[in-house]
């Protein structure tokens, strides 16, 4: 037996490449705080329904348990019943009166982000002022709209919108991304040629011109639509990077020894080449994270975003255009905004000082 | 007195994993003109040493005690705590220094011309023409071939040995003193090597220069200096003139070292005589002698418990090693069980 | 070396050229040749060391072999079989049987990787046992090369050089080749972690019935494990012999000046230095006739126009004209003799040899055969 290297082992932790990344990014205190704080909004974004709405989180009627709040998420799920009722909306008139036995446990705040509230529709309560009645007030704690919804109901529920779109907008990004440039940078020769002359070509089109042109075309600009023209748009810083570490990775050593052990093409790229070169491209798709929800802000901003009523936080700069004397429109949603980006800003520095491979350990 | 006295110098790093004293207690003496070879493995703390004495060592190290004395003209300076700008005419000026990798040492995006008339004109006023001028002299002075031409070309265009011989003209721009060269023909090929090797003993002759030579090949250090000094774990633990070093190595690892060459043996069917385990992390030095694990003369409980000093064996041989001289055979316990 | 028994590998005038493209079209306008015309054999249980320096083309020879680059032209036979021949899944059923540890312990393991899944990768792509037959086989693998079992759970960062060179030997061995490609092996690793390493690959020579070709520059440690040498400079072989022949009685001007050059702690291993004039030359631009005769201090007319044939002696080859012109007046050990002291003399004013240097050799731009040979 050869001399051991036993006794030099080290004992045991967990040493994985995103395990050491996460122990360097914990110590991060900015990080730490932008991660905390997009929680926070993912928190937000889920409970959405439960924490500003006019439809019970759950209730019972006539014997049987609903979730009309899941609404919000989807049209189609509110329960049937209540249209044959002819609840038309308004729930707690309507369960108190027609079923004596209801109950319903509400939302934290009873405000509705697409419609003014209309007096007494909660017992007690007046209807939201409209125009410029309505600055901040103990009943709506960031005020209502021109029209007389609130801003507190329209920013929780537009905290949903403003992270979809950022991770499914970067989601098909990364995708298309992470495919074209890995194929690209992989196989080199023709293939690599066509896919860097359809990246070049969709580079030079600014994207801002590229996503109105594609919205115009689009019948229905609806927030889904807007995600897909997005991603579709931003896939190609994602995928020169992609290729780039492909074709350095391609002629590592380890990339050989694998193919001397007689592994395939599909098994190198994805199995060695692959989660070596996804790190660095982590980076950037926390950046488009944040431009692409400040993107789709500055759309709504300039109304070319939903139609109305929506709960972007950019609709509501866009109703703040005409009202500049209503601070509260400008306020709220552009502090969200800017604290939202920053976080993703922040979140992606992190990212790239934990993953930085200069500061991995290496023992020779 | 000797042109450089390095006495107790302790460098360490502080890194979020705690402090990595990577010279620890290191004491060295080169005479004017000799050359003195530091030889060890990686991580040993050689490149380290050499880096302190120019006050080169990239934060988080930092030069935490001891003293680097330079020889001026019967006055010594300490170069611990010199400021920067003091230290900046020693760097090149009286102490030169040369690296491993001639590719990184040279700009790529400047000719070789300009960056040797550079190291010129950063220690002597003299105009752009007298620079040029004596930078052609130094590409002959390191028998650069056609140096006129080479002047202008840039480091791509040029073999390693090529590179490192500009490398070594950059850093005799001043006639310094003392040269300290890191490692300088580990990246080149054999016959390259011997080629520099040759052109810096003829250097010394003519310019008078004194050499430190870090590296880790003995064959290097047999055949060009004039006295050894062997590092492990941050520690000198021999030193002696290369002859008698190499005739009578006293420190274990020394020893280990030299009779794990494939020439040392001597039936051609033997085995290597490999030094078992491996050089400990900084985080990872064991109490007592820093070399007992490996050790095949260890015996407690000193070599395990009490850290040996540096002792004068014979003239001029120091070793650091509580049983040097008086060894005995090596333990035939098998090493699993010694290296706990 | 020539037995009458058929060698394991049998290497028969491999080529492998590079193309230099240039321009907007991606031109061929030259050839990097670097492997240009090698045969050799290697009979099975034994070791042939591959010596030489930077670009010779010794590492892509050890990969042209493998396929892992692609040769272009010549032939390697493996057991009887042309490699170059087979069609893909042919090729991966062979190249079990061959397989090659690289140079760099930090390159050669995919850092993300755990060693199991390193291991376990060849034991997956060749289906080999189910799932505790593999752990059986990497376990077995790992203790051969002296690591313990629990290192399958971790990263190969976590472990020194030499460690990680052990596992990348038991990455070849996992699958029960028979022949391996040792690309530098030990190069990259500290001075006392080599000798355990050449250990440790002899020991598994020996206990497995391998056969090596063990590429490297350093001479003594191929001395040491090898039982024959072939000398490579500039994409050829210049010479070829059993180990203790060659270093005995070295012919080629080249391996004279190879042995001459490394710098020894025991003075009486020393021998006189010949210091070679100039650098390697450009392997896209070989010089004409004898590729070494423009840094070859005994270079005669001949040498610049015939390229040398091969001249055998023995199990002992080489491609000298002077060396061949030696060999016929006596025998090798006085032919050598003669030459190392020819040798000798020509560069007899050291400083002087360094001086001269083939200008045009050195620089990859500038046009060939314009080399001076010393006078």
């Amino acid at each position: 037996m050869s001399e051991p290297a036993r006794e030099s082992i080290p004992p045991p932790r967990p040493r994985g490449f995103w395990a050491e990344a996460w122990n360097r990014y914990r110590r991060m205190p900015l990080a730490m705080a932008a991660l905390i704080f997009i929680g926070f909004l993912a928190a937000v974004a889920l409970f959405a329904p439960a924490i500003a709405g006019t439809k019970p989180v759950i209730c019972k009627y006539k014997g049987r348990l609903y979730l009309p709040c899941l609404a919000y998420y989807n049209r189609g799920w509110e329960p049937v019943v209540f249209a044959r009722d002819k609840f038309r909306g308004e729930y707690p008139a309507n369960l108190e009166a027609k079923d004596p036995e209801s109950w319903a446990i509400w939302p934290l705040v009873f405000q509705d982000p697409y419609r003014a509230v209309r007096r007494d529709e909660w017992p007690g309560l007046p209807a939201n002022p409209a125009r410029d009645q309505g600055h901040p007030s103990s009943r709506n704690l960031f005020g209502t709209t021109q029209t007389g919804v609130d801003v507190f109901a329209k920013m929780i529920h537009g905290t949903t919108v403003a992270l979809l779109v950022g991770f499914v907008s970067m989601g098909i990004a990364a995708t298309i991304g992470i495919t074209v440039g890995a194929l690209a940078g992989y196989f080199g020769g023709w293939l690599d040629v066509v896919f860097s002359r359809i990246t070049e070509v969709v580079m030079c089109i600014p994207p801002l011109v590229l996503i109105l042109a594609l919205l115009a075309i689009v019948e229905k600009p609806t927030i889904w639509k807007m995600m897909a023209v997005l991603g579709l748009t931003g896939w190609t810083g994602i995928s020169r990077l992609m290729r780039a570490e492909f074709l350095r990775l391609k002629s590592a050593e380890f990339v050989t020894a694998a193919r001397s052990v007689g592994a395939g093409p599909g098994r190198i790229i994805i199995r060695h080449v692959l989660p070596n070169a996804l790190a660095p491209v982590m980076v950037p798709i926390t950046f488009g994270i944040a431009a692409a929800i400040l993107t789709e802000s500055g759309l709504s901003f300039l109304g070319f975003g939903q139609p109305p009523p929506s709960a972007s936080w950019g609709s509501l700069l866009n109703d703040a255009r005409s009202n500049l004397k209503m601070w509260w429109l400008v306020a709220f949603p552009g502090a969200a905004i800017f604290l939202t980006v920053l976080a993703f800003n922040l979140v992606g520095e992190g990212l790239q000082q934990a993953t930085d491979p200069r500061l991995r350990e290496a023992r020779k | 007195m000797p042109l450089l006295e390095i006495r107790n110098l302790v460098t360490a790093f502080h890194t979020p994993a705690g402090r990595v004293p990577a010279v620890d207690g290191v004491s060295l003496s080169i005479e004017r003109g000799t050359t003195l070879g530091l030889v060890g493995e990686s991580g040993c703390g050689k490149s380290v040493t050499a880096m302190s004495v120019l006050g080169l060592v990239a934060s988080p190290g930092r030069i935490e005690a001891g003293q680097i004395l330079l020889d001026r003209d019967g006055r010594s300076i300490d170069l611990v705590g010199l400021p920067e700008r003091q230290l900046r005419t020693i760097r090149g000026g009286r102490i030169g220094m040369i690296f491993q990798e001639p590719m990184t040492s040279l700009n790529p995006v400047f000719t070789v011309g300009n960056q040797v008339a550079e190291a010129v004109r950063l220690h002597q006023k003299v105009s752009r023409q007298a620079a040029r001028a004596r930078a052609l002299e130094l590409l002959r002075l390191v028998r650069i071939a056609d140096p006129e031409r080479r002047l202008d070309e840039y480091p791509h265009q040029l073999s390693g040995g090529m590179r490192q011989r500009v490398v070594i003209a950059m850093a005799l721009a001043c006639e310094p003193d003392l040269l300290i060269a890191d490692e300088p023909t580990t990246a080149l090929d054999v016959t390259i090597q011997a080629q520099v090797l040759e052109l810096l003993a003829d250097l010394r002759q003519r310019l008078g220069m004194a050499i430190l030579l870090i590296t880790h090949d003995l064959g290097v250090v047999a055949e060009t200096c004039d006295e050894v000094a062997v590092m492990y774990a941050g520690r000198i633990v021999e030193r002696a003139a290369a002859a008698a070093l190499f005739a009578r190595p006293l420190h274990p690892y020394t020893i280990g070292l030299l009779a794990a060459r494939p020439e040392h043996r001597r039936a051609a069917a033997d085995p290597l005589a490999a030094i078992p385990g491996m050089v400990p992390q900084p985080r990872d030095f064991p109490a007592g002698c820093r070399f007992h694990p490996r050790c095949p003369f260890v015996r407690e409980p000193r070599c395990t418990a009490e850290l040996p000093s540096l002792r004068e064996l014979e003239p001029g041989h120091l070793v650091r090693c509580h049983y040097a001289g008086d060894l005995g055979d090596p333990a035939t316990v098998p090493a699993e069980a010694r290296a706990e | 070396m020539s037995d009458a028994t058929a060698p394991l590998l049998a290497v028969s005038d491999l080529e492998t050229h590079f193309p230099i493209r240039r321009g907007l079209l991606r031109r061929v306008v030259g050839q990097v040749r670097a492997v240009d015309g090698i045969s050799f054999t290697i009979q099975r249980g034994r070791t042939l060391g591959l010596v030489g320096e930077s670009g010779c083309g010794k590492t892509t020879a050890g990969r042209s072999i493998l396929r892992l680059v692609e040769p272009t032209a010549g032939s390697v036979r493996f057991a009887g079989r042309e490699v170059r021949a087979e069609r893909p899944a042919a090729l991966r059923s062979l190249r079990r049987r061959m397989q090659i540890v690289f140079q760099d312990p930090y390159g050669s393991l995919n850092p993300r990787m755990t060693v199991r899944a390193l291991l376990e990768e060849g034991l997956l792509v060749h289906r080999m046992g189910d799932g505790r037959e593999r752990l059986r086989r990497m376990t077995a693998a790992l203790e051969r090369t002296g690591m313990p079992a629990g290192t399958l759970a971790r990263y190969p960062h976590e472990f020194s050089g030499g460690q990680r060179q052990r596992i990348a030997i038991a990455r070849a061995l996992v699958l029960e080749p028979e022949f391996l490609v040792l690309d530098e092996p030990i190069s990259a690793l500290d001075v006392s972690i080599q000798a355990q390493v050449v250990n440790l690959l002899v020991e598994l020579r020996r206990e497995l019935g391998l056969t090596y070709l063990f590429v490297s520059h350093d001479l003594s440690v191929v001395e040491y494990i090898s039982d024959d040498v072939a000398v490579m400079y500039l994409g050829r072989l210049v010479e070829t012999a059993p180990a203790t022949d060659l270093y005995a009685r070295p012919l080629h001007p080249y391996t004279h000046a190879l042995f001459s050059a490394v710098p020894s702690v025991e003075a009486e291993r020393r021998r006189r230095r010949i210091i070679l004039p100039g650098d390697v030359p450009s392997p896209a631009r070989p010089p004409a006739g004898c590729r070494f005769h423009p840094r070859c201090p005994l270079a005669e007319a001949v040498c610049r126009e015939v390229d040398p044939p091969a001249t055998t002696i023995g199990g002992h080859r080489v491609h000298c004209h002077v060396a061949a012109r030696e060999l016929a007046a006596g025998d090798a050990a006085a032919a050598s003799q003669r030459i190392a002291s020819l040798l000798t003399a020509a560069g007899g004013d050291r400083g002087e040899a360094s001086k001269i240097v083939a200008t045009a050799a050195t620089s990859p731009h500038s046009p060939p055969g314009s080399g001076k040979a010393t006078p």
